[in-house]
């Protein structure tokens, strides 16, 4: 019909990413199913409409409708919303972590009161990854220590201190080089999701990998800036918000299942799998910990509620199953 | 129908001389307005100029520049053209065939192409012209051969493609040797051609004794460290090709300083014109940025791709229909915000007419050579003009030749794929 | 006028220096930090962000008002290289006129984000918390000064036109001779 509404909605995912195919995907074609075509969208991903770093800015100013805010990309806006990105913040079931999140970014939750409502942006989708560590140097590694002195790849964060706690050097790369700097040595491995490591084709390289208790994250979240939810009716509104909590809260089975799929893949390539004894197993369990805390006292330090938001974390997390 | 005043007012800015930047920035702007609305300028105008410059791969353009200016200040540029001219000097052409195998040569260690640009701006082309070379075609050739370094391994916009594209880069790259060493034939032959037609375009360097010959090779030393600084520290692991950039700057710099070329305001002078070099792409860059973004909102790239990919035709004229519209495309845009708006448009079409990703990414990347020279947005261009100091419109002038040639190689790769695809077909 | 351009030509030259010395740390910090990170596996974990966030950010904004000043922002000379030193004269305040407004809204929108930045204590949360209005004051600080020397030439070549005398210099033309 002629008064459908089309909304913008951005990212800077490639084209066909998997993310796109497990929740923006979805929930696009169930919101136009939902609201009988009223809603449609026109999909601009690749950072057409702006770069993950200004996303926020650019939502706000009402460049794209729903853009991709991820906090680890506006670090100095959203620091309290990374702290789903710590090291082992939730279980190896993701559910958990995603329903977690969700609940604390809505309904007065901890960050929609001192992050989210402060930016005037409302998360309409939200998906977490878990990144595991995959090293492609020749070295087995059996032991947490053969760990120790491994270049690893970071893009910056809470990643770096727990790469330093568990006595690797971090290394920054950027993502279009990782497949050359790891070819030639220049890095031993990166933390990834199995995913991706298939995605930048480094699996080429990878000779071993973790496969429980992630390493670090991502929080990747669509936003839609309050403004442009006020011009929405209430019928609207409640369609997207539904939906988006839907996809939000059970695409983690979706990621698990295509998680364990690129795992199973990778055990086809011949890339072994690391496991650690159960000493060593704590030893990464205090590593998670001091890193996780470093992280949330810096924070302190500025100023900013970074202990309270891990407590918040831990809180939530719990109250899932 | 914005789209194309847009782009009208852009040209003639363009024209009447405003800078390339400015005047992309202002029409982008103006246009951002007609099609949004004023907060969504302004939040462009808040965001776009920061992000443009604040990132660390962004140092390969003042790194390499910076290298380019202690290269020239040390004096090897003009012992390595006397080298040059001493081997291949004497045939017709030569050393503009020396030029196109510098490019090549520096290809193999620079991931950008602008960067290539301005070293070969700084070292072959005031040889060139001092051996009595036209500077129209002395100009052309340095524009053309700089374009190489994009296609020759390391490449950051095929690892672009290769990213947008979901291909494999390792084969991607591999894939770029065979077509990059093809292209710099064409050069040459396009350079001996041009200086059959008019000898006095490209004088003939007399020709030199073997001990002389053997004598001036004693610049390979210090061309070979520098080589070491940023492909050796790169093939062995020691470096990132971003990092290798500010290595090369280094050894750049102790060249200079071990041949007493360099004192404190020396380098300080090559470090401001650097600066400069770095403020005047960024400058450009940015502008493209903001157009990109208006053009993007229009969404007139998409659905001239769409209707491209609709047409009911034999593939190949199809593939053809593609290559022109990049090619028109590259005329003003920016050559990674091109393949951005398209790659993921334009893929799924090319992979349902029967061609690879891997084929269509050389291809894709050996266009956006093209785009690099043509005007108005011919950023390699503007790169030897600002190096050389030479008008632009010269510099333009200078590459129509090359532009020709470059076609017919794109018609060999189209008729051939397997030029493309043996070598990565031999890739385990 | 010949003060306000004393002025403007002082700042810039203070603002080229510092741009240039920034590209000489890049360069030596990158070189300790690779070396270090190869010979004791112990790089210097701030060098990205440092670069990344400040001194490429320095090196472009200082340098914008003094690369405009040495007439380096190419453009096409299609038409100007076909005009005499009035029509050249035109072409500057065409393009001053068409810029000034473009400039002066982004350093508007820059200073007060930078306003915002310094008042909010933004930073980011990577190993050392950057704080991030530094980078950002940059914006208002070199494009302002662009748009200041912009004002400038508008306002020179106005005068120059108005009375035949050149109160300031006249564009270069670049020609196959080279420059002028
Ligand atoms: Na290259
Ligand atoms: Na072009």
């Amino acid at each position: 019909a002629d008064d459908a509404l089309t909304l913008r909605i951005a990212d800077s995912l490639p084209n066909g990413s998997y993310i796109y195919k497990l929740a923006t995907k979805p929930f696009m074609d169930e919101v136009e199913k939902r609201s009988n075509g009223q809603i449609k969208f026109k999909y601009f991903p690749g950072q057409q409409l702006g770069k993950a770093k200004d996303m926020l800015k650019l939502t706000q100013a009402g460049m794209t409708d729903i853009g991709y805010v991820g906090p680890s990309y506006v670090r100095d806006k959203m620091p309290l919303s990374s702290v789903f990105e710590l090291p082992g913040a939730f279980s190896d079931d993701s559910c958990q972590g995603f329903t977690a999140f969700w609940n604390m970014t809505h309904d007065g939750g901890f960050l929609q009161k001192n992050e989210w409502d402060t930016n005037n942006v409302i998360p309409i989708l939200s998906v977490i990854t878990r990144h595991h560590i995959y090293v492609s140097n020749d070295k087995p590694i059996r032991t947490l220590d053969d760990l120790k002195g491994l270049k690893m790849r970071t893009s910056g964060g809470a990643m770096a201190r727990t790469m330093q706690e568990l006595g690797m050097v971090p290394v920054n790369v950027s993502a279009p080089e990782t497949y050359e700097s790891m070819s030639r040595g220049t890095i031993d491995g990166a933390f990834y999701p199995a995913q991706s490591a298939f995605d930048y084709g480094l699996t080429d390289l990878i000779k071993s990998g973790t496969e429980t208790k992630h390493v670090a994250g991502a929080v990747l979240t669509y936003a839609v800036s309050k403004n442009t939810w006020r011009k929405l009716s209430p019928e609207q509104q409640k369609i997207i918000m539904d939906v988006g909590h839907e996809v939000s809260t059970t695409s983690c089975k979706g990621f698990d299942a295509a998680e364990q799929k690129a795992i199973d893949r990778m055990h086809e390539l011949g890339i072994k799998t690391i496991k650690f004894d159960e000493a060593d197993n704590k030893r990464v369990d205090e590593a998670f910990q001091r890193s996780s805390e470093n992280w949330a006292k810096a924070l302190d330090e500025r100023g900013k509620a970074g202990s309270k938001a891990l407590d918040a974390m831990r809180k939530a997390v719990a109250a899932v199953q | 129908m914005t789209a194309i005043s847009i782009t009208l007012l852009l040209f003639f800015m363009m024209a009447m001389g405003v800078p390339v930047g400015f005047a992309m920035g202002v029409s982008g702007a103006v246009g951002l307005y007609a099609v949004g609305n004023w907060d969504m300028l302004l939040g462009v105008l808040e965001t776009v100029p920061l992000s443009t410059v604040s990132s660390y791969e962004m140092i390969t353009i003042p790194m390499f520049l910076l290298m380019a200016e202690l290269v020239l200040k040390s004096g090897i540029a003009d012992d390595l053209f006397d080298a040059a001219a001493a081997w291949v000097g004497s045939l017709r052409g030569g050393l503009g065939m020396a030029t196109a195998i510098a490019g090549a040569g520096f290809g193999a260690i620079c991931g950008t192409s602008t960067a290539a640009a301005a070293t070969l701006s700084a070292t072959s082309l005031p040889a060139m012209i001092k051996h009595g070379y036209e500077p129209k075609m002395a100009a052309g050739v340095v524009a053309i051969s700089g374009t190489l370094a994009m296609l020759i391994p390391p490449s950051v916009v095929l690892i672009i493609y290769g990213l947008l594209a979901e291909a494999n880069i390792g084969r991607l790259l591999i894939a770029g040797i065979i077509p990059g060493l093809l292209i710099a034939l064409t050069i040459m032959l396009t350079v001996y051609i041009l200086a059959t037609l008019k000898p006095s375009s490209a004088p003939v360097s007399p020709r030199k004794t073997l001990s002389e010959k053997i004598h001036v090779l004693k610049v390979v030393g210090p061309m070979l460290v520098l080589m070491m600084m940023v492909t050796g520290v790169i093939y062995t692991g020691v470096a990132t090709p971003t990092e290798a950039s500010a290595l090369g700057a280094f050894g750049a710099l102790l060249i200079a300083l071990l041949r007493r070329k360099a004192t404190a305001s020396v380098v300080l002078d090559a470090a401001k014109q650097a600066a400069q070099g770095t403020c005047m792409i960024a400058m450009i860059l940015m502008g493209a940025s903001i157009f990109g973004y208006f053009f993007t909102l229009t969404s007139v790239t998409q659905d001239l791709v769409q209707w491209v990919g609709g047409l009911h035709m034999q593939p190949w004229l199809i593939m053809l229909g593609v290559f022109a519209v990049y090619i028109i495309l590259g005329a003003f845009m920016d050559q990674i915000a091109i393949l951005v708006l398209t790659v993921p448009v334009v893929l799924p079409v090319v992979i349902a007419l029967g061609y690879d990703p891997i084929w269509f990414g050389v291809l894709v990347i050996v266009i956006a050579e093209v785009g690099l020279l043509t005007p108005p947005m011919g950023l390699n261009c503007f790169v030897v003009a600002f190096y050389a100091r030479r008008p632009v419109t010269e510099v333009f002038a200078g590459i129509w030749p090359h532009v020709l040639a470059h076609l017919v190689a794109i018609g060999l790769l189209l008729a051939f794929p397997q030029i493309v695809l043996w070598l990565p077909s031999m890739m385990k | 006028m010949a003060f306000l351009e004393r002025i403007i030509i002082w700042i810039e030259r203070v603002f080229d220096v510092v741009a240039a010395l920034l590209m000489i740390v890049i360069m030596l910090i990158v070189v300790l930090d690779v070396s270090l990170r190869y010979l004791l596996h112990a790089p210097l974990v701030w060098a990205y962000d440092m670069i990344g966030l400040y001194l490429m950010v320095g090196v472009f904004f200082l340098s914008v008002s003094g690369t405009y000043a040495a007439h380096k922002h190419i453009g096409l000379d299609i038409v100007v290289q076909h005009l005499g030193p009035r029509g050249r004269r035109y072409a500057e305040i065409f393009t001053s006129v068409v810029s000034i407004p473009l400039f002066f809204f982004i350093t508007k929108v820059g200073a007060e984000r930078a306003y915002i930045n310094f008042i909010h204590n933004d930073a980011t949360s990577g190993l050392v918390a950057w704080p991030t209005w530094i980078a950002s004051i940059l914006v208002p600080l070199g494009i302002g000064l662009l748009l200041l020397r912009l004002i400038f030439r508008l306002a020179g070549q106005i005068a120059s036109l108005a009375t035949g005398r050149d109160m300031v210099e006249n564009a270069p033309l670049i020609t196959s001779q080279g420059s002028e």
